[in-house]
């Protein structure tokens, strides 16, 4: 009797457990596909109007990606039916990796990433660019500075010159501006010790003298400078870096081949976001302005003011990516220092949407 | 067990009679047992230790074999399954460490990350130990202490990391104090541990019979505090590396961690995998390096013990 009582209690806790566990997968099942008020993306594309769940991989909050961050805080995602969730990730090679996973729907990165993950294989396109032309403004200790014995306004050829030997940080061996800089030290012969850092924490590691300089986009070189522990060596966006050895697009919105192919409408609309933003910065709109003074509330408003003029252009340039641009980025890793293996197997063409 | 048996020993009595406890008398035909029994003994310890190596043998085979399979399968599962650039392949690992080698990049890398891991592990391992004895000797202070140390213990290193990059660097000095931080709680814990639980009753015996505290100190305490040391060191040493590499992963300009790091952004497995087995080839190396000291500064571990003297004369 006890027996049998003890067997029916025992089998009444593993249908308990069994439907414990049941449920919690349903509900795990439930979140990875992004709940119940939304279609699914293939849904959508075909109703065109239901908002779409679209997963951003975001290197940061750098002036590179406003375009990007404005058309999120702004609602022109919204206005465009895309449901952006971004997800901050270290660098542009980080945004790449989870893309290639598959964590990620869309990611942000230079063009060089997408270039390097092609090389290995793996299908990505180039949605549009975020910020056409460079971004990066090289940024050196003033102590450092001092010592060279260049002036901060000698010609740029003497400002190159004069970075021979020095430890320069940018965020990572991938990244549009490490391309720059080894472009840069390769025309003027000299060499540049590279270190690869988070841009957050440049700041900090030139005021403390961890590096001798940094380069990297909007906040940060105003910031350190701010501090006055830096001073503005060369600028991409006063075009201080020539143009064989400037990237085309300092950040991109780039895609799987496969997620381009399933979901066109999504490719459609993150496009008109963006030209959308981008007219919005070129009309002045109030907006823009109350949307970056919360995006960078650590900049005063001289300061934002001046940088915000420096890139409007290129926030309000035409986002499309073209085909002697992704080109130009295959002669940058060419020519690099970053050995890319299979990089001479990539054509242009293949990184383009059809 | 011999000594005994002559000091012990009365013509009269010509048969053993006692076990070790008692007296034993150490007659010429005990003698003469003893002797007679020093052949077995011998075979018996020759068949024991041929028994020995044979099993040790045998897990080598056993190592090699498994070892080989492995990477035989995962060969075949990269080039059949097309996994290569997620897993890389064997074949691709060996390429990429020939032209690491060939090119002197390896030397250069696996010369920082070493210096940076052995001088972060002496200074951690010194530290550690020394910290470890003193406060779990001392257990007034140490009762006070350890709280604290167990919460510095508790706080993520990794948040550390960005911390010791503002405080040091990005230079070796960095890399140095965060594998000597990690490698310092390992071998303080242990220390600590085995500096308590040495029986303090044996401490007194020994006071009791003569020994003075040099004595005691240099005979006792520090050969039973040296086991655990070792121990913590063991445990420390792969610590030491982590602290190296992890440090290069968060900034440097040279190194094994740079060089993987670099290599997972330029999505070349081959190379961060390449730079995964040289670690652990370093931290085996390593390890093996440190049982042989051990072996030999801590000998008077392997003295066989009485039962081993045992030359089988019975109580009765």
């Amino acid at each position: 009797m006890i027996e049998s009582t003890f067997i029916l209690k025992r089998r009444r806790y593993v249908w308990a457990a069994v439907l414990a566990l049941a449920v919690t997968v349903l509900a795990a099942c439930g979140g990875e596909n992004g709940g119940t008020a939304t279609q699914s993306p293939s849904g959508a594309a075909q109703s065109g109007t239901a908002p779409v769940d679209v997963k951003f991989g975001v290197p940061g909050t750098s002036f590179a990606l406003v375009r990007l961050l404005l058309a999120n805080s702004t609602g022109v995602f919204k206005d465009n039916g895309i449901n952006a969730n971004l997800i901050q990730v270290s660098s542009g090679a980080q945004a790449v990796t989870s893309l290639v996973s598959g964590d990620v729907d869309v990611a942000n990165a230079g063009i060089a990433d997408a270039l390097t993950a092609r090389a290995k294989g793996q299908d990505l396109k180039v949605i549009a660019s975020v910020y056409p032309g460079p971004a990066g403004i090289l940024v050196l200790n003033k102590s450092v500075a001092n010592k060279l014995g260049v002036k901060a306004n000698a010609s740029v050829a003497n400002r190159v010159k004069a970075l021979n030997g020095l430890t320069i940080a940018t965020p990572s061996a991938t990244s549009s501006y490490t391309s720059m800089l080894n472009g840069v030290a390769a025309k003027a012969g000299i060499q540049v010790k590279l270190t690869y850092l988070d841009q957050t924490a440049m700041p900090a590691a030139v005021k403390t003298g961890a590096i001798d300089g940094f380069l990297g986009a909007s906040p940060y070189p105003e910031i350190t400078v701010s501090a006055g522990s830096g001073v503005v060596w060369l600028s991409g966006p006063k075009g201080e870096f020539p143009a064989d050895v400037s990237s085309t697009a300092t950040s991109a919105t780039l895609t799987t081949g496969a997620y381009a192919k399933a979901h066109p409408e999504v490719i459609k609309r993150i496009i008109a976001a963006y030209q959308e933003a981008g007219k919005m910065v070129a009309s002045g709109d109030k907006r823009v302005t109350t949307a970056l003074k919360q995006l960078y509330p650590q900049l005063d408003s001289g300061v934002l003011s001046a940088a915000v003029s420096t890139n409007k252009s290129a926030w309000s340039a035409s986002p499309l990516v073209t085909e002697a641009g992704v080109q130009h980025e295959i002669d940058l890793l060419k020519s690099g220092s970053a050995n890319v293996s299979g990089i001479n197997n990539v054509k242009a063409k293949d990184l383009l949407l059809g | 067990m011999r000594h005994l048996l002559s000091e012990h020993s009365s013509p009269q009595d010509d048969a053993p009679s006692q076990g070790i406890s008692g007296s034993v008398p150490a007659t010429p035909t005990v003698a003469r047992q003893a002797d007679d029994l020093k052949p077995a003994e011998a075979s018996i310890k020759t068949k024991l230790s041929r028994a020995a190596w044979t099993s040790s043998h045998k897990t080598r085979i056993l190592q090699v074999l498994l070892l080989v399979i492995v990477v035989c399968g995962w060969q075949i599962v990269a080039t059949t399954f097309g996994t290569k650039f997620w897993t890389s392949s064997p074949h691709d690992i060996a390429g990429q460490l020939y032209d690491w080698g060939k090119s002197g990049q390896l030397w250069l890398d696996l010369r920082v990350t070493l210096s940076e891991a052995a001088i972060g592990f002496l200074l951690g391992g010194i530290l550690g130990g020394t910290m470890g004895f003193a406060l779990g000797w001392l257990r007034g202070v140490g009762d006070v202490l350890e709280p604290f140390l167990v919460a510095l213990y508790t706080l993520p290193k990794i948040a550390l990391a960005p911390l010791f990059l503002l405080w040091f660097g990005i230079g070796t000095l960095n890399k140095i104090v965060f594998a000597a931080v990690l490698v310092f709680f390992m071998v303080f814990f242990t220390t600590f541990e085995g500096a308590r639980q040495i029986d303090r009753d044996l401490l007194e015996n020994a006071q009791v019979i003569g020994a003075n505290r040099w004595q005691v100190l240099t005979k006792f305490v520090v050969p039973h505090a040296a086991v655990w040391v070792f121990t913590g060191l063991r445990l420390g040493l792969p610590y030491s590396i982590i602290g190296a590499v992890v440090g290069e992963f968060f900034a440097a300009t040279s190194g094994l961690g740079y060089r993987i790091k670099q290599a997972s952004e330029l999505l070349d497995t081959p190379s961060v995998f390449a730079g995964l087995f040289v670690l652990s080839v370093i931290a085996l190396g390593g390890l093996q390096l440190l049982t042989l000291l051990e072996k030999r500064l801590l000998r008077w571990k392997e003295n066989p013990g009485l039962a081993e003297l045992d030359t089988g004369i019975s109580a009765t």
